[in-house]
């Protein structure tokens, strides 16, 4: 090992302080010198592997990019008015990607490599931060029909859960599986204070696309509600004044595509049903699609 | 955008990173740390947040960063999820060196106090460069020691400034040859492993 200062190496076992540990058969075996060593003082020292082990804790090994024959590389800011503070509940406003591996990838079980660089900010050069950012990625495995949409819901598809970090580097090694032909990256902050932008880059032995996650569907419309004495009628199946929650009507003039995403403010569990119905619901059956499970604080149908 | 200036001690010595090569002064060493401070650090100094040899590197090469946690111990149950067995940690440590392809740097655990750091010649929160890895095969003394099921790493443990010495001087005492032989007779030639030694 070599201290890069230059001068001042270890002085413990094999060192070259530690006459008794120099055979000269161990000195032939190694290429080392322990008389010329003990002259000059380089930085430079032996340590035995259950020293190293005691005494250091973490490793970095660098690699050389060009190991991997296909990168992909992209810039892009999350501000600080995306999203909910804590995407505890839903993740559909976090920047998402999606991963699609090749045949060849599978077949090879690739090993992909994502690392995320956050970009330095006025406010870390300035050093007086109250908070630090804290940023992970994570992996879920999904099916073909889900890259048409975003991923609301955090954890049902999730495979690998990253690790928050102040770090400006995020790092994500994975082993491809036969089943990993659609992944998405999800980028996660513990408690978002500020605008952060990043790199992402993507690493592959074998070929892959990666891209953003599609938007949700372009013609949107939005509006707020409330639950409120007169509208709050409870869960599906456990309460007979269920029909008095609020229902909204939507007229569709021929075949399309549909989202539906509800939000509350609260940790109030909800859930949103579909019907075919002429006037207000007063029974599902003639439900066409829905959320499922209640959630907590958000429900996604399609 | 940064000036030529370079803190000294009081007898100009450079106080950042710089070559010692004779010859010629490779004056692009303490800019680009220099640069690289100033943009990365602001007031902070050296102490950035998210500073490590792993990050540096990859700021400053381009080269990958790969961060490896291990535990001291072989031992499943106290093996954090996050952690690499130390075992698995030397075969990476053996092929990344044997591939070529990468630059390895360690950092000094923070769980040991800076005295006892210093009296081993070490400095908590400093970063290594390891060099160059070798699998050495042990000398038969440590045969005899394993094939008496003693326990070498708790020997060393108690004697870990001298544990070599200790070792010559517990053979010593503990017997000769012959008690190696027999042993070699009895249970067949046994393998400490290995005496592995990184620079």
């Amino acid at each position: 090992m070599k201290n890069p200062w230059a001068s001042k190496p270890w002085v413990g076992r094999y060192s070259s302080v530690d006459s008794s540990a120099w055979t000269s058969e161990l000195q032939k075996e190694i290429g080392y010198d322990f008389k010329l060593a003990q002259k000059s003082d380089d930085g430079l020292f032996w340590i035995c592997w259950e020293d190293f082990l005691k005494f250091f804790r973490c490793l970095h090994v660098n690699w050389c990019p060009s190991l991997f024959k296909y990168k992909f590389v992209t810039h892009a800011c999350w501000p600080k008015s995306l999203g909910p503070v804590s995407d505890k509940f839903f993740v559909c406003d976090n920047p998402q990607y999606y991963l699609v591996m090749s045949e060849a990838a599978l077949r090879k079980k690739s090993s992909v490599w994502i690392l995320i660089n956050r970009h330095s900010t006025e406010n870390d050069l300035i050093g007086n931060k109250t908070e630090e950012t804290s940023l992970t990625a994570h992996i879920h495995r999904l099916t073909k029909e889900e890259i048409s949409s975003r991923i609301v819901y955090p954890n049902p598809t999730k495979i690998i859960n990253g690790i928050y970090s102040n770090n400006p580097l995020v790092m994500i090694r994975y082993d491809v599986t036969a089943q990993d032909k659609h992944l998405a990256i999800i980028l996660s902050q513990y408690k978002k204070f500020e605008d952060i932008s990043y790199t992402i880059s993507v690493y592959s032995t074998d070929p892959f696309t990666f891209k953003p996650a599609p938007s949700f569907l372009p013609n949107n419309f939005k509006l707020k509600g409330q639950f409120d004495p007169s509208n709050s009628g409870g869960a599906v199946g456990r309460s007979s004044s269920y029909f008095r929650n609020p229902q909204y009507k939507l007229e569709v003039k021929r075949d399309t595509k549909i989202e539906m995403l509800m939000k509350v403010g609260s940790s109030l569990s909800i859930n949103i049903s579909v019907s075919e119905a002429v006037g207000r619901v007063n029974d599902l059956s003639n439900e066409v699609f829905g959320s499922g499970s209640y959630r907590t604080a958000v429900g996604y149908c399609r | 955008m940064i000036d030529d200036r370079l803190p000294v001690d009081r007898h100009y010595n450079p106080l950042c990173s710089h070559t010692k090569s004779k010859t010629h002064f490779e004056c692009w060493v303490p800019l680009i740390e220099k640069a690289y401070m100033k943009l990365m650090s602001g007031k902070n100094g050296y102490g950035f947040i998210g500073s490590n040899s792993g990050f540096d590197l990859f700021s400053l090469t381009g080269w990958l960063p790969e961060r490896v946690f291990f535990s001291p111990t072989n031992n499943a149950k106290k093996i954090k999820d996050h952690e690499t067995t130390s075992e698995r940690v030397w075969e990476r440590l053996q092929s990344s060196h044997k591939f070529g392809d990468s630059l390895m740097t360690a950092a000094v655990s923070d769980s040991i106090s800076d005295e006892q750091a210093d009296s081993v010649g070490l400095f908590t929160g400093h970063a290594y460069a390891i060099l160059n890895i070798k699998q050495v095969s042990e000398p038969p003394r440590n045969k005899w020691l394993y094939a008496n099921s003693i326990d070498v790493s708790e020997f060393a443990k108690k004697n870990i400034y001298q544990p070599v010495n200790a070792l010559h001087t517990f053979f010593a005492r503990a017997g000769s040859k012959s008690a190696f032989r027999a042993n070699e007779e009895s249970m067949g030639v046994q393998t400490l492993g290995w005496a592995v030694l990184v620079c």
